[in-house]
């Protein structure tokens, strides 16, 4: 991939200031863990559910909002809890393939909301001497030096490898014997794993479940 | 026999270890940047099996020849069965490579007994020094500590590994006479958690020490593995105790011990399953082992969950003022978890709960908590709208169908 063609990730619009009035320092940092998610939400009313979230804790307190009491609070954390459960589903479920020749791990996603970067991050935190390659929607990722780069693409003209990895076929086996039949539940597992997304989890095929 | 037919042999072997977590309170530091693996606090599930089980750790054993005849175990030397074993090289390149591949979270590696525990936990150790120190491996590593493992070896595997553990199986030396004859309660496994013990004092194993039982392959009693677990938790600084319904069906037809329970209906899950509840309101509802309500057989009921029961038998406590209740008391209502407790407790300085849908937005489960509590005064529900007249009666009836370990305490 050309260099020139990459360019480095914008800096976020609003970069969080101390919040003054705020006794908590431990409520105050969750608080602003909590802005920091729903800042990367995707829908567009983040910013006004963000600041009536602000304007509630500054008027009742920090544990009023964090605690969900009103209908506020609980969408601001409702948007908080769906970003971070999107980045906590991505590296669970994004398998790499290693292309050894050039030291780069290699994957794929669909996201919904901005969690791009945390979702570099933690892959580039796990092996820190590759390079990190996941295609998120249009959008490939290339981490390397704790630097993350990004640029659209046409996914057709990326070719994901197809040798066949004997260490999947390895891994389908284990998985297969991990499965106690006396147990079958499938209602647990779909409240473990929503629909949505057992298209990544490809060795649900080997139940003939996708 | 290659690598792919030994894990599938030695994979099927480990999958009755029911320990899937990965979490690490802090990561392991490398001493460069020519590290792999990395943790996440609360852990990552990879996968999942049609059971809904997660599959977070490549689940193996070292091998599966083993020199002991528990009679509930798949491995018994007198079943007849292929034996194979990993060599540690192979099985530490396979892991390694399954990591980088992000299919697994960490290795949780255990095994039958070959020659002696010494030997056998040899070759684990020899694993896991290679995962650490060739490959440079700062992921999660659980190791199972076999029974009569030397200490000296449980102090080796505590710098290596993040979790240890030894499976109990029984909770008394008597039930373990009846499955495992050749294992002493005290001396092969009591010790062992002992030693490990010793370890997370030191500061090692920051992700604890777990054990696990054989529920129904013994015949033992609910009350029976509760208070053993509750000394676990208070004596032996346990993290986790784990309850794995005993399966006949892994054992060939004809080839099953005469004494265990040969169908599974024998062993419910929904039994395991009441059990896992007793033991988070022991571990996170701050309750006591004798609050918990057993029937006259001394187990659990299996059709009203144990925090329930505990709220039918002592309604003369409840309904309880949710802006007034201690934390304690908050923990006590059906319907509140320990983290609607905490939101309750903690918004509560700053406001006063005036309607039940405040609540609501918090997380309590209000349909089970409503006959329980009063919001500023005032009643919520009654306990007919969730139990029937027939089940009540059961809890009236103070003298037929339930008893107490102890006289419960009083709720203050």
């Amino acid at each position: 991939m050309e260099q020139e063609k990459l360019f480095r990730i914008p800096e976020p619009e609003i970069k969080l200031v101390e919040i003054e009035g705020f006794a908590d320092p431990k409520g105050q940092a969750l608080f602003k863990r909590r802005v920091m998610m729903a800042l990367l939400h995707k829908n567009k009313d983040r910013f006004r559910v963000i600041d009536a979230a602000i304007d509630q804790a500054k008027q009742k307190g920090l544990s009023y909002v964090l605690c969900k009491v009103s209908s506020e609070a609980k969408k601001f954390l409702d948007y908080s809890r769906q970003v971070s459960s999107e980045y906590h589903k991505a590296v669970s479920f994004i398998r790499l393939k290693p292309i050894d020749q050039h030291q780069v791990l290699m994957g794929e996603f669909e996201i919904r909301h901005q969690t791009a970067e945390l979702i570099m991050q933690h892959f580039m935190r796990r092996f820190p001497t590759y390079a990190i390659m996941i295609i998120l929607g249009e959008q490939v990722y290339i981490g390397k030096n704790k630097e993350i780069y990004q640029r659209k693409i046409e996914k057709r003209k990326i070719a994901l490898p197809t040798v066949v990895d004997k260490y999947e076929k390895y891994w389908l086996t284990f998985y297969k014997t991990q499965f106690i039949p006396e147990r079958k539940n499938l209602r647990y597992l779909k409240q473990m794993i929503p629909k949505k997304y057992w298209r990544w989890v490809t060795e649900l095929g080997e139940f003939g479940l996708i | 026999m290659n690598t792919e037919e030994k894990l599938e042999l030695l994979g099927t072997a480990a999958k009755y270890d029911i320990c899937a977590s990965t979490a690490m309170p802090k990561p392991r530091k490398a001493k460069d940047r020519n590290y792999i693996g990395s943790n996440a606090p609360g852990g990552i599930c990879h996968s999942y099996t049609p059971d809904g089980r997660c599959v977070s750790l490549l689940k193996v054993l070292m091998t599966n020849a083993c020199t002991n005849n528990c009679q509930y175990c798949i491995n018994r030397c007198s079943n007849d069965t292929k034996r194979a074993g990993f060599t540690p090289e192979e099985l530490a390149h396979l892991f390694i490579e399954l990591y980088r591949r992000n299919y697994v979270e960490g290795l949780f590696l255990s095994s039958a007994v070959r020659k002696n525990a010494a030997h056998t936990t040899e070759q684990m150790l020899k694993t896991l020094q290679i995962l650490r120190f060739q490959y440079h491996y700062t992921g999660y590593i659980h190791l199972k500590a076999l029974p009569h493992t030397p200490a000296h070896m449980i102090e080796l595997g505590a710098d290596l590994a993040d979790r240890m553990s030894v499976n109990l199986e029984s909770p008394t030396p008597d039930r373990l006479k009846k499955i495992a004859a050749e294992k002493d309660f005290m001396l092969d496994l009591i010790q062992p958690i002992a030693a490990i013990q010793k370890q997370v004092q030191k500061g090692k194993l920051q992700s604890g020490q777990t054990t696990q039982f054989v529920v129904g392959a013994a015949g033992e009693t609910d009350a029976e593995l509760l208070r053993t677990t509750s000394w676990l938790y208070k004596k032996k600084e346990l993290k986790r105790v784990y309850f794995s319904a005993f399966v006949p069906l892994a054992i060939p037809t004809g080839r099953q011990a005469p004494q265990l329970p040969s169908h599974p209906a024998t062993v419910p899950l929904l039994r395991e399953h009441r059990l896992y509840q007793a033991d988070w309101l022991m571990r996170f509802y701050e309750f006591e082992v004798n609050e918990l309500v057993l029937q006259n057989d001394q187990n659990l009921r299996l059709d009203v969950d144990p925090k329930m029961s505990f709220a039918l038998k002592n309604r003369e406590g409840f309904p309880v003022e949710v802006n007034t209740a201690s934390f304690k008391m908050l923990l006590k209502i059906p319907g509140v978890g320990p983290l609607s407790a905490r939101r309750i407790w903690r918004a509560r300085k700053e406001h006063r709960f005036t309607d039940i849908n405040e609540l609501k937005n918090m997380g309590v489960v209000v349909k089970r908590a409503k006959p329980f509590l009063l919001v500023n005064g005032k009643k919520q529900g009654n306990i007919s709208e969730i139990m029937t007249a027939k089940q009540l009666e059961l809890f009236e009836d103070q003298t037929s169908q339930l008893a107490y370990m102890q006289a419960p305490k009083l709720l203050t």
